[in-house]
């Protein structure tokens, strides 16, 4: 097959952009760590409450400038263990992010920020994020889950 | 009067017009939900009767992005089957017939369960949302249907190897049977979830379903479903378009190349769509990132050729200097400007593609809005731009009437209230998506905070889209209805370019089908064995299904 | 690329008779590759757009 040299030219040029991102995100995800959320831990999607993690849902802190935040969605709420739907976080801290559903599909995404994945029965979907910037972040869902889907929030205040 | 002339047999013009009759009503009616949607989400209107926000997406997701696209791209691949190989006999003609009535048939299965509010699950279903098993049986119908479709596609090309010994496959034949192949491969994912997974769930016959298992093999299909409508738009783009302007086909040998390409590399990438999915090994991901990145090759090698069929017209029409070819182009022909911005619109539709297949990237722009302004600069703008333009000749040369100077002034009306409503709607899907704004939900005000509040005026831009968009729309279907049913009797020509004199003989190793289906295959055994594998051994409990509107 | 189809002997000179190789070497493109790698900048930019959306967050 005969390509115009134009043709190579463009076709090399595009081949190392698409090299380039790919190592990008390749460097990022598997030397620094930076994954997309994809935890394989599993349980059962009805006995969600009796799982450890689950009791209690809200926010702990376990170390020094350490926190695990856990929360449990349902159709269409989500549970993050205060009665205003309020979680207050330091700035700069890292957190532990730990959620699953306990019926159907829902998404976690906190708009603005990279936490963003999706809640499906009998998984757990865990993210590690420091927030950088101190605001009001609203917890939205993000995936179809029943007629009161777009119901569903929760508010992340990072404070100083 | 004039003579009325059919581009083909009679019996295959009904055929074909048969499918174009669904397609366009589907388009009407999808649209119409289209604009509904957008007029809700901006807060200006709340939707009477109780009818619910998600019913109407259903609606517009199914009739669209499954009924719509599936039923012109059959209607335009049988017609150009027909029109390049001779047509079809009888026996090909009543498969053919067989596969439209399954497919019309479960069409109106599911759109019925839709209306009737029993399987609002939105046009990707995902369990443990449960429908009505009848909308499930429709989906299988369609699917099975479409199959049938592509039977006789193969066999038409195979009786015209066999009838012309030695003889090079007409370009447009050899790429309605890879687009059918990758389709028919790709499709039984979906028939696997759908048949041995959904319908005996939905039935009762099982109480629970293996979630991420049928979201794996959803997704198996739904990328090369995005392929399967991009494909016809490059049949055109390669072996049509160069006639419209006057020209030659570029290159035989590589317009096969790169559909080959599209074959082997777009069914293995699915994992990109579940990025931030539990349950999944990184590594796979990040393997079918890698994959993703391949099959953008051969779109790089079709925008390269498509600049060339246009470059090498201008020059060869007198055209100076780096750009004077652009001048030469047949701008008030409808049936160039459509597809051509069609085009244009799919450089940053494959931007944003790029970048929402970029691994960890996916979680800026996953689920949000964004992916909604993404597909409707792809398959709403690109793809449809074209199939519109293909319609503009399709129709009257099916029916044997002709495409008058007035339709041609309202058919670039068309484009430009498409052009003009589709940029406004999908910037302000972009932009509300980068800063967090979801995808597939209703008016609301959430927990009334101000970064939710600054997604306002991007939603009222897209209702100002959408209204643009449904008056393209209606211009659509009243062009349409004028070329089925009012034009002037007479020739309108169905355009198949030449390759140029010189250009050398594609090689027989392109219409090697057991060794292009061996590699195709081959890749997705590497892409899926491993994790799927997986996914269905460390599987938890199953779920029950859900009714939750 | 993964795979690379075996090239048929291009013949430079192609006698009379003979079906000559297509070529496009005699063809000037150059306004096709300065559109091609304008796309390309244009794929760039926003990609590095959205990666800088992702570091700072």
């Amino acid at each position: 097959m005969n390509m115009h040299k134009y043709e190579k030219i463009w076709i090399y040029f595009g081949s190392a952009t698409l090299l380039f991102f790919l190592i990008v995100v390749g460097v990022s995800a598997f030397y620094m760590g930076s994954k997309p959320p994809s935890c394989a831990v599993t349980l059962d999607p009805e006995r969600v409450r009796e799982h450890a993690l689950f009791e209690e849902p809200g926010l702990k802190q376990i170390g020094d400038n350490e926190y695990q935040l856990t929360i449990v969605a349902s159709a269409f709420n989500y549970d993050v263990g205060t009665d205003d739907k309020v979680v207050q976080i330091p700035k700069g801290a890292t957190v532990h992010i730990s959620s699953t559903t306990t019926d159907v599909i829902h998404g976690f995404e906190i708009a603005g920020t990279n936490v963003n994945m999706m809640l499906e029965p009998g998984y757990i979907s865990t993210y590690t994020n420091t927030f950088k910037n101190a605001g009001t972040y609203t917890l939205v869902c993000n995936e179809y889950c029943g007629v009161g889907h777009h119901l569903m929030s929760a508010t992340i205040e990072v404070v100083e | 009067m004039n003579k009325a002339v059919k581009s083909l047999p009679n019996g295959d013009s009904k055929l074909v017009m048969a499918h174009m009759y669904v397609a366009f009503t589907a388009l009407l009616v999808g649209a119409t939900m289209g604009l509904i949607q957008t007029l809700e989400r901006s807060g200006a209107i709340t939707l009477p009767a109780g009818i619910s926000y998600y019913q109407i997406l259903t609606v517009h997701g199914v009739v669209l992005g499954l009924v719509l696209t599936t039923f012109f791209i059959l209607g335009f691949m049988l017609a150009s089957q027909s029109k390049t190989t001779g047509g079809f006999n009888k026996t090909e003609r009543t498969i053919a017939w067989i596969g439209y009535w399954m497919m019309l048939v479960g069409t109106l299965s599911a759109a019925t369960m839709i209306l009737l509010n029993e399987a609002t699950v939105l046009f990707t279903f995902y369990a443990p949302l449960q429908a009505h098993v009848l909308f499930y049986i429709g989906l299988a119908l369609v699917i099975v249907g479409s199959w049938l479709d592509g039977f006789v596609m193969f066999k038409r090309h195979a009786r015209f190897r066999k009838e012309n010994p030695g003889e090079k496959t007409p370009l447009l034949s050899f790429m309605g049977v890879v687009t059918m192949l990758m389709w028919q491969i790709a499709s039984l994912g979906v028939a696997i979830t759908v048949v041995f997974q959904m319908i005996p769930w939905a039935l009762g016959w099982v109480e629970t379903i293996d979630v991420l298992l049928s979201r794996t093999l959803f997704w198996y299909f739904g990328h090369p479903l995005v392929y399967f409508w991009l494909l016809p738009a490059y049949m055109m783009w390669y072996a049509i378009m160069p006639k419209i302007i006057g020209g030659k086909i570029f290159s035989d040998s590589l317009a096969r190349f790169t559909f080959i390409l599209l074959l082997l590399f777009s069914i293995p990438v699915g994992f990109h769509h579940q990025l931030t999915e539990p349950g999944i090994d990184p590594f796979w991901k990040f393997i079918q990132v890698i994959l993703t990145m391949v099959v953008v090759i051969p779109s790089m090698m079709t925008a390269f050729s498509m600049f060339a069929t246009f470059e090498a017209r201008g020059r060869e029409l007198g055209a100076k200097g780096l750009f004077g070819w652009l001048k030469k182009m047949p701008w008030k022909d409808a049936r160039f400007l459509a597809p051509f911005i069609g085009m244009l619109f799919f450089i940053p539709g494959g931007a944003g593609g790029i970048i929402n297949a970029s691994n960890q990237m996916n979680q800026v722009v996953h689920n949000t809005i964004w992916v909604t302004g993404h597909f409707h600069l792809t398959v709403a703008t690109t793809v449809m731009l074209t199939f519109f333009g293909i319609a503009y000749w399709l129709i009257p040369s099916l029916t044997g009437r002709i495409f008058t100077k007035t339709m041609n002034k309202w058919a670039i009306v068309q484009t430009i209230l498409w052009t003009v409503g589709m940029t406004i709607m999908s910037a302000a899907m972009h932009w509300q998506g980068l800063l967090g704004g979801p995808r597939r939900s209703a008016y609301s005000e959430y927990a009334g905070n101000a970064d939710t509040a600054a997604w306002g005026p991007y939603q009222m831009a897209q209702a100002i889209g959408g209204s643009i968009l449904f008056l393209g729309m209606i211009v659509m279907i009243i062009i349409f209805v004028y070329l089925a049913f009012f034009a002037p009797k007479g020739e309108e020509e169905f355009p198949v370019a030449e390759p140029s004199e010189k250009a050398e003989k594609p090689s027989k190793v392109f219409e090697n089908w057991p060794l292009w289906i061996g590699i195709t295959c081959a890749l997705i055994l590497f892409a899926y064995t491993i994790p799927l594998i997986d996914i269905i051994q460390s599987a938890p409990p199953g779920a029950k299904g859900f009714k939750l509107w | 690329m993964a795979l690379k189809l075996k090239e048929r002997p291009v013949e430079v000179n192609g006698k009379k008779g003979q079906v000559e190789p297509e070529k496009h070497e005699d063809i000037n493109l150059g306004g096709s590759l300065v559109s091609v790698i304008f796309l390309g900048l244009i794929i760039i930019v926003s990609w590095l757009g959205v990666w800088t959306l992702f570091i700072i967050r």
